[in-house]
């Protein structure tokens, strides 16, 4: 999970009628309601993707290449939608699941979308997570809320929260277990390796590889190298200290 | 009584083996007989044949019929084997050295007479050997009755699952019996005195009589929750339908007995057996343990079983081929069996020079789990052919991408590059490990 910014800058009839809805107060239409649907499900899908980088919200896999989110995609606030297209996977997913339904009606509000994997959403079904958690929060780090095994490419609580605040530390196990994000380790390590692959024979300076999903893991991953290899050039003996 | 040594002679696939089962110099328990040994090796090193001589011996030696039993065995080594000058020593200790029989070419067999209260008869030993459960229930059997004392091995077959039933619903019935009676008592009692406080009478009754089944489960659970399920407390009342459940952890379901897996079956039964027939001065001899049975709950298996342990004078012996089991032991407690160049049986000391604590290169119980594979179940490889291939082709490509990466940029380098760097992100995937895994030889 990453901080992100959502500008619902493509989608411009969609977020018309949504502030509309939000300034009158007015309750919105069910999530399932069809013509609702057919008019805003595609562009929201496509806005929150665009935003997204293309990657799941919590897990970072890719839903959908990055040339479906280039602007030529839009045309007059709406997604012109192609056959290709349907190469856009995930599901539209509220952050805050009790914002979908009666009493609150406000299944459309921008800022409780994000697109998720199908399984993510299908496994977090109704249940809310922690607002602390939410990627678009002011005060989210992933660095300082998770922490990340590279032997076992697993995510689990930073567990200086434990003694900071217990609450938060719970709550951040609670949603590795709910989103199930450990049980992507083996395609998130493969990713991983094909990066250091790309950077052992990087020719740019500094190396760099095409990290194409997964990018929390890899700033985890690439954060402890560097804390190792400074940890070994602490470790190092030097002239002065031999005499 | 425990056994600390066991001698073999000219017998099967034994040459001449000595077997010291005693805490090595600088431990606490120095010179005293282990209180549980981890017998491993390749197949046919004799491990399951060690647990049978001790069963059968201390066995012989406890019936009545003994001449009788000898003979059985005596006929065994005759038809099997014909050595020469065959000799089993069971010793308790240094002082107590008792040969328990002897057999000469000419078939001669003699019994050592001192040797026949070496065990007391009320001496306890429990045998299960390996799928103690699947063999028995097997149509076509898979134990030898010809062999050794078969008879006599602990079966958990359907007879014995119809005890445990019927101990369960004994138990718990009678124990819900009486909680029925005793709340009635409290009922009455808060009729007379409304004052009465019984939150604490029922603390203290439950205190005085606990329920038979929480106790079992207390240890059985521990076995159980790797799989996922928990043993059921209560018991149906009626007694033509009684049936041992168990609770899943997930969805608090019921499941019977009959639906658990074999390997639960097994585990629970054997758990059983033991919880049940254990007692002081007991000998306990388990062949492979980890059979049916996930990684996880084999490493629950030995301190589960061993916490049952009711004094200092009961001695467990396990066999296994499970580098799992074997981390549950000191090394001195692991009996490591192997053929030496004439294929002759030999153990395999973990100590160089005195037998002393100190003297001993590693500690399984500390190892990785590819450590014990290669250290001390011989595994000398990291993996198998493929591995090895699979290694030295990324080792090749890591090579050939740092010589193109040195000629600099060009249209042909880039593009050789990328199909190259496709190749070794595959190879390192199928590897699963990172370009500075690769071992550089």
């Amino acid at each position: 999970m990453r901080k992100i910014t959502k500008i619902c800058d493509l989608s411009t009839i969609y977020k018309q009628w949504e502030e509309n809805l939000e300034a009158n107060n007015n309750p919105h239409p069910d999530f399932e309601h069809s013509t609702t649907r057919k008019d805003f499900y595609q562009d929201v899908k496509m806005q929150l993707l665009r935003c997204q980088g293309g990657l799941c919200i919590y897990s970072e896999q890719r839903l959908c290449p990055l040339e479906l989110l280039t602007d030529n995609k839009w045309q007059e606030g709406k997604y012109i939608y192609q056959d290709q297209d349907k190469q856009a996977e995930g599901d539209v997913e509220h952050f805050d699941d009790k914002l979908k339904k009666a009493p609150l009606n406000k299944a459309w509000l921008w800022d409780n979308l994000f697109m998720a994997h199908h399984t993510i959403n299908i496994r977090k079904s109704t249940k809310s997570l922690d607002l602390r958690l939410k990627p678009t929060n002011p005060n989210f780090d992933p660095f300082y809320l998770f922490d990340y095994d590279c032997t076992k490419h697993e995510f689990r609580p930073n567990e200086n929260l434990v003694h900071i605040d217990k609450i938060l530390y719970d709550a951040v196990k609670d949603a590795i277990k709910v989103l199930s994000l450990n049980s992507i380790k083996w395609k998130r390590k493969k990713n991983l390796i094909c990066y250091v692959a790309e950077i052992s024979i990087s020719k740019e300076n500094p190396p760099k590889a095409d990290v194409y999903e997964y990018p929390t893991a890899w700033e985890f991953w690439q954060r402890q190298q560097n804390q190792k290899a400074h940890h070994q050039s602490d470790n190092l003996v030097s002239p002065d200290e031999y005499e | 009584m425990k056994i600390s040594r066991i001698e073999i002679q000219d017998f099967q696939q034994f040459k001449n083996l000595n077997i010291d089962l005693t805490y090595p110099q600088g431990h606490a328990k120095a010179g005293q007989p282990l209180d549980k040994v981890c017998i491993i090796g390749q197949n046919g090193t004799g491990k399951t044949t060690i647990l049978k001589l001790i069963h059968d011996y201390i066995l012989a030696n406890q019936s009545e019929q003994i001449w009788e039993k000898y003979a059985l065995i005596k006929e065994v080594i005759t038809e099997s084997q014909q050595k020469q000058n065959t000799i089993i020593t069971l010793i308790v200790d240094e002082y107590k050295t008792r040969t328990l029989f002897s057999f000469s070419s000419r078939y001669n067999f003699r019994c050592s007479k001192k040797g026949f209260n070496l065990f007391p008869l009320t001496k306890k030993f429990i045998y299960i050997p390996t799928n103690a459960y699947t063999l028995v229930t097997t149509p076509t059997g898979v134990l030898n009755p010809n062999q050794y004392l078969v008879e006599d091995y602990f079966k958990l077959n359907d007879e014995f699952l119809f005890s445990v039933k019927g101990a369960f619903y004994n138990k718990t019935f009678s124990y819900q019996k009486a909680f029925k009676e005793f709340s009635m008592s409290v009922v009455n009692a808060i009729i007379e005195n409304p004052n009465e406080n019984s939150a604490l009478k029922v603390q203290k009754w439950r205190r005085e009589n606990p329920n038979p089944l929480e106790e079992i489960a207390y240890f059985i659970d521990k076995l159980l929750a790797p799989a996922g399920m928990k043993l059921k407390t209560t018991v149906n009342e009626d007694k033509n339908n009684v049936d041992i459940q168990f609770i899943s952890l997930q969805n608090g379901n019921a499941i019977p007995f009959e639906q658990l897996s074999s390997g639960t079956k097994n585990i629970f039964l054997t758990a059983y057996a033991l919880y049940q027939q254990i007692e002081n001065e007991s000998i306990i001899l388990i062949d492979e343990p980890e059979n049916s049975l996930y990684p996880n709950l084999q490493r629950a298996i030995v301190p589960t079983y061993t916490s049952l342990r009711p004094d200092a004078e009961t001695q467990f012996f396990f066999a296994t081929h499970s580098p799992v089991i074997a981390s549950c032991f000191e090394p001195w407690e692991i009996v490591d069996l192997e053929l030496d160049d004439d294929n002759h049986v030999v153990r395999h000391l973990y100590y160089e020079g005195e037998n002393h604590v100190d003297n001993y290169s590693f500690y399984p119980k500390y190892m990785r789990w590819d450590e014990i594979l290669r250290d001390v179940f011989d595994l000398e490889e990291e993996g198998g052919a493929e591995r090895k291939g699979e290694l030295k082709k990324a080792g090749e490509l890591k090579k050939e991408l740092d010589k193109l990466k040195n000629l600099g940029h060009t249209a042909k380098t880039n593009d050789e590059m990328r199909v190259l760097l496709d190749e070794y992100k595959k190879s390192l995937t199928r590897l699963q490990i990172f370009p500075n895994q690769i071992p550089t030889k």
